[in-house]
């Protein structure tokens, strides 16, 4: 009886195997006009931001503030590896996730059961760990045509077949000896997937570059620091300019109409801005490149020299926004910083400015013209001189790269904007060596600092054309984690507690919440499949945070939903267990240890044989 | 009492052994060789030497203190409680730490590279 009931549940399995499995082989490639028009697309994902503005706003009601205290786990699927943090934005397309872990690591997983459809392992080069400033992230993978696309660690954009995880192409984005890496999700766009680089602490020189996403042919390379030349080369010393970081780690955002790609860069380099006096274009600052070209068209600097390591990193979020009566096609962006910029985006001029973490002192305001920072010089620090202290914000920023949340129904924007403090002591001139094989280009000490008059942690409401903040929720511990908005009001984002949060996005209310049991550094996404809406959680700390804690080592995606959307007693297929190659053959296959070779006499029935294994 | 050092899954533990080695071999400083024959730990030489140690710190700033000074991504090295030999074989090799990995510096630094950079960590006061 036993044995039939295992072989009837086998088989069941393997029919929900069959089902599981054909749905998302059957999925059709993903089209340029599908990214383009994704906005309405509720039962998929398809790009980093979801649409190309960057807004991570889902028109979706099913989960609403009236019964969100009712999401409960639906599945979790565990990533493993040596290391930690999940810092992805997962993609959902034709019923499949598709999602990045630390060591750029790709998991293909069915979105309905959590079971694993394929992964990958670039197998990126151990040598490469030295180059990585803050940890082996991953925040993301592109999907065009019947590809995934994932930059490594060790600075490659590999192509794999979205079916079966397979390398498509494997392109080196540049020697990754010189201090590069890539750790941002690829852009894909027209036919092309463009990549940034990271490296801002390891003398690099900043860019961001396209390739054709059929072949991997490279198309165009833009240097975001301008070379001999180049407009804004004059802003670089001598030849700082070859070493000043400006690395462009993150994801940008795109404008069809403009036809412009939007991208942040990162900080100056190295850490001490006295060897590289000027405004230092166009790191800590956002460039727009000419989507056929990589032309820069405009660049604006939100910290122009740069002197305190403050990346301009969240991705853009470009929005139509009503001022004064008309409508303005803005740049939003929360920067390390602290202030919340909008800037029009056809032309890169300064709109606003606002400062959003209290007791900011590294600059005394904005020019309300230019938006050009007038900055505290007693918050510079001088090579060989004292540690400067307290800067706020320190350099792990009031945000760095998480992803903002944008409503365009109620032009309200929602972000993480935490409250610490550095102190910065910049080393004597004669110990700053230029890096020749991707060493630390710092020329900087830092401690950072815990502020007592104010919570570490905070994420902000905040109401665009009225320059106002609406509400914020407080926490002892720094926020790590993107935003995600919906059509119903409910904002979700995570906590370095581990909260996977609810929050109601006109009073910030915490509406639910749920233990992960590991920090929540990644990006909620949010998409509907067979009626039911979800909402995934990566769950894992990753990144900068662990400098400062400690937690169980975790990486994990889990799947919310009000109901789960088959009864806990049926059982969605195998799950993530496999059998080990050649560990338990069945008698007479091969084996790891042995071929297979088997007593003569073996398999005769025992009342025939007495001894079933017998030789004579 | 120092950290138990973990070796990671690592291709480069044989390297980094072959390049000890290979120092035991080839280079033969006399503490090396001393060291082998007797089955005792490695010791650095260039310990209190004062090139050396500004050799190390030189070495020092440009390849561990984006972790191991003042941003304390991992522990303070200065007066380091790993023994010399814990220390050598950490560097060369590199090991899996709670908060990530250190990268195996044996493709980039000699051991006595590594030793000079120890020399410059344990002349420095502990902050």
């Amino acid at each position: 009886m036993k044995c039939k009931w295992i072989m009837a549940g086998v088989g069941a399995a393997a029919v929900a195997l069959a089902v599981a499995l054909n749905a998302p082989l059957r999925a059709e490639p993903v089209s340029y006009d599908e990214i383009l028009n994704a906005e309405d697309n509720t039962s998929e994902w398809l790009s980093y931001s979801r649409t190309y503005h960057g807004h991570r706003y889902v028109p979706l009601t099913q989960i609403d503030p009236s019964n969100v205290a009712r999401l409960q786990p639906v599945w979790i699927f565990p990533t493993g590896g040596e290391n930690r943090g999940l810092e992805a934005t997962p993609l959902v397309h034709g019923g499949v996730i598709y999602m990045s872990a630390d060591e750029s690591r790709v998991f293909a997983i069915d979105a309905r059961t959590g079971v694993k459809i394929w992964s990958y392992d670039p197998e990126v080069n151990e040598e490469a760990e030295r180059v990585y400033c803050c940890g082996s992230n991953n925040r993301g993978v592109a999907l065009l045509g019947d590809k995934v696309f994932v930059g490594t660690m060790d600075a490659r954009l590999v192509a794999l077949d979205k079916d079966t995880g397979q390398v498509v192409w494997d392109k080196p984005v540049i020697d990754w000896q010189q201090g590069y890496s890539i750790t941002g999700a690829p852009l894909a766009l027209k036919d092309m997937v463009l990549t940034g680089v990271a490296g801002g602490e390891f003398g690099i020189r900043g860019f961001v570059k396209a390739y054709d996403a059929e072949t991997g042919k490279e198309r165009w390379t833009a240097y975001v620091i301008p070379g001999p030349g180049e407009p804004g080369n004059d802003t670089w010393p001598g030849d700082t300019w070859q070493h000043g970081g400006g690395s462009t780690w993150t994801t940008g955002a795109f404008d069809p109409e403009l036809n412009l790609v939007y991208w942040n860069v990162g900080n100056a380099g190295p850490w001490n801005c006295q060897v590289r006096k000027g405004d230092n274009k166009w790191t800590a600052g956002t460039v727009a490149l000419d989507a056929d070209s990589g032309e820069i068209k405009w660049g604006f600097q939100y910290t122009p020299w740069d002197c305190w390591d403050y990346d301009s990193v969240s991705t853009p979020v470009l929005a139509d926004v009503t001022m004064d009566g008309s409508e303005v096609k803005t740049l939003l962006h929360h920067d390390k910083n602290g202030f919340f910029y909008a800037l029009d985006r056809t032309n890169g001029k300064f709109i606003y400015g606002e400062p959003i973490v209290p007791g900011l002192n590294w600059a005394k305001g904005l020019d309300p013209e230019t938006g050009r920072p007038i900055v505290n010089e007693h918050m510079i620090a001088q090579s060989g001189g004292p540690e400067i202290a307290p800067i706020i914000p320190s350099l792990e920023g009031a945000i760095d790269w998480q992803p903002l949340a944008y409503d365009p129904n109620n032009q309200h924007i929602f972000f993480m904007s935490n409250n610490w403090a550095m102190g910065y002591r910049f080393w004597e001139e004669d110990k700053i060596e230029k890096p020749k094989q991707g060493e630390w280009y710092l020329g900087a000490d830092y401690q950072e600092y815990l502020r007592p008059d104010v919570p570490n942690g905070a994420f902000v409401a905040w109401d665009v054309p009225n320059r106002k903040e609406l509400w914020r929720v407080e926490s002892d511990q720094p926020f790590w984690a993107g935003a995600l908005v919906t059509e119903s009001g409910i904002v979700f984002t995570g906590d370095n507690h581990g909260y996977a949060l609810a929050l109601d996005a006109k009073s910030g209310k915490i509406l639910w919440h749920f233990p992960t049991g590991s920090p929540i550094s990644g990006s909620p996404v949010s998409y509907e499949i067979d009626g039911t809406q979800y909402v995934l959680f990566p769950s894992g700390m990753g990144g900068d945070l662990t400098f400062y804690y400690t937690e169980p080592k975790a990486g994990n995606l889990i799947a919310f939903a009000l109901e789960r959307p088959s009864p806990p007693t049926e059982l969605a297929g195998p799950a993530n267990v496999q059998i080990l190659p050649g560990s338990l053959p069945e008698i007479g296959e091969p084996g790891h240890t042995l071929g297979g070779r088997v007593m003569e006499g073996y398999g005769y029935p025992a009342e025939e044989a007495k001894e079933p294994v017998k030789k004579e | 009492m120092s950290p138990v050092v973990e070796r990671r899954r690592s291709r480069i533990v044989p390297l980094a052994a072959g390049l000890v080695v290979s120092i035991l071999a080839l280079k033969l400083p006399a503490p090396y060789a001393d060291a082998q024959e007797e089955n005792e730990a490695l010791t650095n030489p260039f310990l209190g030497d004062p090139a050396a140690i500004e050799e190390g710190e030189r070495i020092f700033r440009s390849r561990c203190t984006g972790c191991h000074w003042s941003p304390l991504r991992a522990p303070v090295l200065f007066q380091s409680e790993l023994g010399d030999e814990q220390f050598l074989e950490t560097v060369i090799s590199g090991r899996q730490g709670n908060r990530g990995n250190m990268p195996p510096f044996g493709y980039v630094l000699s051991p006595d590279d590594v030793w000079k950079v120890h020399a410059f960590v344990m002349a420095r006061d502990r902050m």
